[in-house]
């Protein structure tokens, strides 16, 4: 049963660069807009433009400060308005939004979805500035909170290791670059490079804005189009992502911190990535290596061998990169990756079952058609598909993706080649 | 057998419901036009239940047999549940938590044969010495990541300041030493004990007919015979262990945890207590308060902060969390608040604009089939229905919240949690 009829999808370009997605879907009982701005990953501008959703979001000249905007969001119901940034292939995304309960039930009959989107017009379009600066205070606030939110990401040592390897394997390309810049970076921010940051951003970035939701998009999209309007937008940034489709000789870094559990990242080249028709069969490719509970990965290394709590695969379909993860003692180690590697050669020979391909395929199809059910997923796929310039709907994936022929799966995986290994272990007691 | 109908106007919600002969509870949200189909098959049984009297003999059993025994539900004789899930599609999973475990799976299509694989893989149960051993190697494994957790190690440390004897302070695996004593034995007795219909629900939610997932249900619940199981639990002093518990892990701010010990509540006290804390803690510290900015603008707090009403079937504690530098000082000035608020009253206007964001809140859950699912379970287990607690969140007054206020705070039985950088 797919959502089908309670879903209309429009896309309509403002004017250049600028795209308003409207998925109209009347099982939700909220909405939300989210405007999202696309710009090149760059060392040098990564920290400023990660700091901008962060200082827009604590206030604007309505409502200058973040209780005074909190409390108006606690009015609307509990709406939220929030933002960040986020990587998505060689490009930085920032992003704001506003998610609100529809006007449908609101107890007294307000209008909770202008009010809303106009409350992200003003955080967008009317921060408090003052003398060419952004508000010095929430600077120096916010950017402090982004250097430790860049450190915190020590914390989770399974995200650590995986932000880690990437780091090593891309290290001359913008997509070793975080998304947060670095933390010293992010201390050196002062308001008026940040104002100016901004601005350059409403001027040449790409925007895709993405309402979803049972409201009619007409005055949401009318007050975006008004306010982009009074933009005067510059020459517009074109966003690519760099394809390495073959790797150097392969790298291995090793890393010991207090850790209780090791952990292995294998960074590979996978020589295929979106819009690339071949991207789906490599999508497929990984599902059967590693994707699900019933993939080779899982059944070899973990049930079979033993040697992981958790070993799977992904692959980063913009950049065109294939990852698998793995949790594991230190002394498993070498097996886990020579396993590891031999399932892959597996894959390439296409040495994997009836059962292997047909579970895989169900279970991508399953996942992506899952997607249909949330407002923020909703969101989070057609952003995804802008970015790709590849418009299409989660069950139109879904459908491509059981298209596949087994013989395709073979010749698409032995493009994978190794790039990076890097464990993560702990300290040695010498 | 007939399907009752549960109904919320205001948020314009239906839920069906009916009690089978083996005395499981069904509910059946029907969610019309989503993709996907959601069915929990939950029982009253989670970590916390480690010592219970059960056919004439009172069982005390190795922490963490709960999660062990749900890790091991999925294996048959010939195969494992999950094998047999990969041929639906579907997306399966379970979660042991302190007062229930819980077996569910999501399926876009599919969705009645993936059905009875759920009923049936739950309700036969098989247990070895050999699959016991095995399963010994990964949970240890799952143990040693959590040991890495600071959030989750912060919170845990945090309930063994607040708790003598209550067992939920036990980690929900267990520890390396106790998982060692679990044998097929002890399962099946757990097993027997807690996986009686009559101690168990079953949910759905999603575009599903009730009517039909009734049938279904009827044609594959087994009818064992009734059976009753009482969980004991030591006498918990009203007092706490200690003020402070600290540890050093791998990361770079200090994280804390400060509770207050409660009382733990049932069925309408529960969604009193449920409500009128959540709008309460949203008054003292949520993301619109003096408090909150006051804080986040000195650096002492981030965008972690959160405030919770940590509660279940037999206990209950409000618990503050987040990353700072200065944790002690950050109590200190959450009591300060606390007194300030008691002393000066609470603005009308402050009451209302935390009640409606609240209500907002709860009403989004209903968006989400899986949310609608594992909601209707935790109310049900904690003796409440499916929309008591939006019900009671419309009833809540100015006045209830004072008391509120005047009774969870008390500093003799409030505990501090840090994880320091190494």
């Amino acid at each position: 049963m797919t959502g089908g009829f309670l879903t209309e999808l429009e896309r309509k370009t403002l004017s250049e660069n600028i795209n308003f997605t409207a998925i109209r879907d009347g099982r939700f009982k909220n909405n939300q807009i989210s405007v999202n701005f696309l710009m090149p990953l760059k060392k040098e501008t990564a920290a400023l433009h990660a700091l901008i959703p962060l200082v827009l979001k604590r206030g604007c000249r309505p409502y200058p400060n973040m209780t005074l905007l909190n409390r108006r969001l606690k009015e609307l119901y509990g709406a939220r308005l929030d933002g960040g940034v986020g990587k998505r292939g060689e490009m930085q995304v920032i992003s704001l939004y506003c998610a609100a309960l529809d006007d449908t039930y609101a107890l007294e009959g307000e209008t909770l979805l202008r009010e809303c989107a106009g409350l992200l017009k003003s955080v967008l379009f009317d921060p408090i500035v003052t003398d060419g600066a952004l508000s010095a205070e929430d600077v120096e606030v916010e950017k402090k909170n982004l250097a430790d939110l860049i450190e915190s990401q020590l914390n989770d040592k399974r995200h650590y290791a995986s932000l880690k390897a990437k780091e090593a394997m891309c290290a001359g390309e913008a997509y070793g670059v975080s998304e947060y810049g670095t933390a010293a970076q992010a201390l050196a921010i002062t308001p008026a490079a940040l104002y100016e940051a901004y601005q350059t951003m409403l001027k040449t970035a790409g925007v895709e804005i993405i309402l979803v939701g049972p409201a009619d998009k007409t005055e949401c999209e009318s007050l975006f189009a008004e306010a982009f309007a009074a933009v005067s937008r510059g020459k517009l940034l074109r966003c690519v992502t760099d394809v390495i489709r073959e790797p150097g000789p392969v790298r291995t870094v090793e890393e010991r911190l207090a850790v209780n559990q090791a952990k292995l990242v294998m960074g590979f080249r996978a020589g295929t990535a979106a819009p690339e028709s071949e991207a789906d069969t490599m999508q497929l490719a990984s599902a059967i290596l590693g994707g699900t509970p019933h993939s080779k990965l899982f059944e070899n290394v973990r049930e079979k061998l033993g040697l992981c709590y958790y070993c799977f695969s992904y692959f980063e379909r913009i950049k065109g990169l294939v990852f698998v993860e793995a949790g594991i003692e230190e002394q498993n180690y070498q097996k886990a990756k020579d396993e590891i590697l031999n399932q892959l050669e597996l894959l390439k020979k296409g040495e994997f079952s009836d059962d292997e391909l047909s579970s895989a395929k169900l279970s991508l199809e399953n996942s992506y058609r899952e997607l249909n059910d949330t407002l923020y997923d909703i969101s989070s796929w057609y952003l995804s598909q802008a970015v790709t310039s590849q418009i299409r709907t989660p069950d139109q994936t879904a459908r491509a993706l059981a298209e596949i022929d087994r013989g395709q799966i073979a010749p698409t995986a032995a493009k994978i080649k190794l790039d990076t290994v890097y464990l993560l272990a702990g300290e040695r007691k010498d | 057998m007939d399907l009752e109908l549960i109904e919320s106007k205001r948020l314009h919600e239906k839920i069906y419901y009916t009690r089978h002969p083996s005395g499981l509870d069904l509910f059946v949200s029907p969610k019309k036009g989503y993709s996907s189909q959601y069915a929990v098959f939950g029982t009253k049984y989670g970590s916390i239940d480690n010592c219970f009297e059960f056919g004439g003999e009172t069982v005390r059993v190795p922490e963490g047999i709960a999660h062990f025994l749900e890790h091991k539900l999925f294996e048959s004789e010939d195969g494992n549940a999950f094998s047999r899930y990969a041929k639906t599609g579907a997306n399966a999973n379970a979660y042991t938590s302190f007062d229930r475990t819980c077996y569910l799976f999501s399926a876009t299509s599919n969705f009645y044969e993936s059905f009875e694989i759920l009923l049936d893989f739950v309700q036969n149960p098989y247990f070895t010495e050999q699959t016991v051993q095995k399963e010994q190697g990964i949970i240890g494994q799952e143990i040693k990541m959590y040991e890495d957790d600071p959030g989750w190690r912060v919170f845990f440390n945090l309930l063994s300041a607040l708790y003598h004897t209550h067992p939920v302070k036990i980690d929900i695996a267990g520890t390396a030493g106790s998982i060692a004593q679990i044998t097929s034995d002890l399962l099946y007795k757990c097993y027997r004990a807690f996986y009686n219909l009559n101690n168990m629900v079953l949910c759905v939610a999603g575009d599903v007919d009730p009517e039909r997932i009734l049938k279904t249900a009827d044609r594959l619940l087994k009818t064992p015979a009734p059976s009753k199981v009482r969980s004991i639990f030591d006498p918990e002093p009203d007092t706490i262990v200690k003020q402070r518990v600290e540890q050093k892990l791998s990361v770079s701010v200090p994280l804390f945890c400060f509770g207050f010990k409660g009382s733990p509540a049932e069925g309408a006290e529960a969604a009193r207590a449920e409500a009128e804390s959540s709008i309460l803690l949203e008054i003292l510290g949520g993301d619109a308060s003096g408090f909150y900015r006051r804080l986040y603008d000195k650096g002492l707090i981030n965008s972690s902060f959160g405030l919770q009403y940590f509660s279940g079937r037999s206990f209950a504690s409000t618990v503050v969390s987040g990353e700072s530098r200065q944790p002690e000082l950050v109590m200190e000035e959450f009591l300060k608040e606390v007194k300030r608020l008691k002393s000066e009253g609470i603005p009308s206007e402050e009451f209302e604009m935390a009640k409606k964001a609240y209500y907002g809140r709860l009403a989004s859950h209903f968006d989400s089939v899986d949310n609608v699912a594992n909601g209707i379970i935790g109310s049900h287990f904690t003796g409440m229905g499916p929309f008591e607690i939006v019900e009671a969140a419309a009833r809540v007054t100015p006045e209830n919240v004072a008391k509120r206020l005047a009774n969870t705070f008390s500093e003799e039985k409030a505990a501090l949690s840090v994880i320091n950088p190494l």
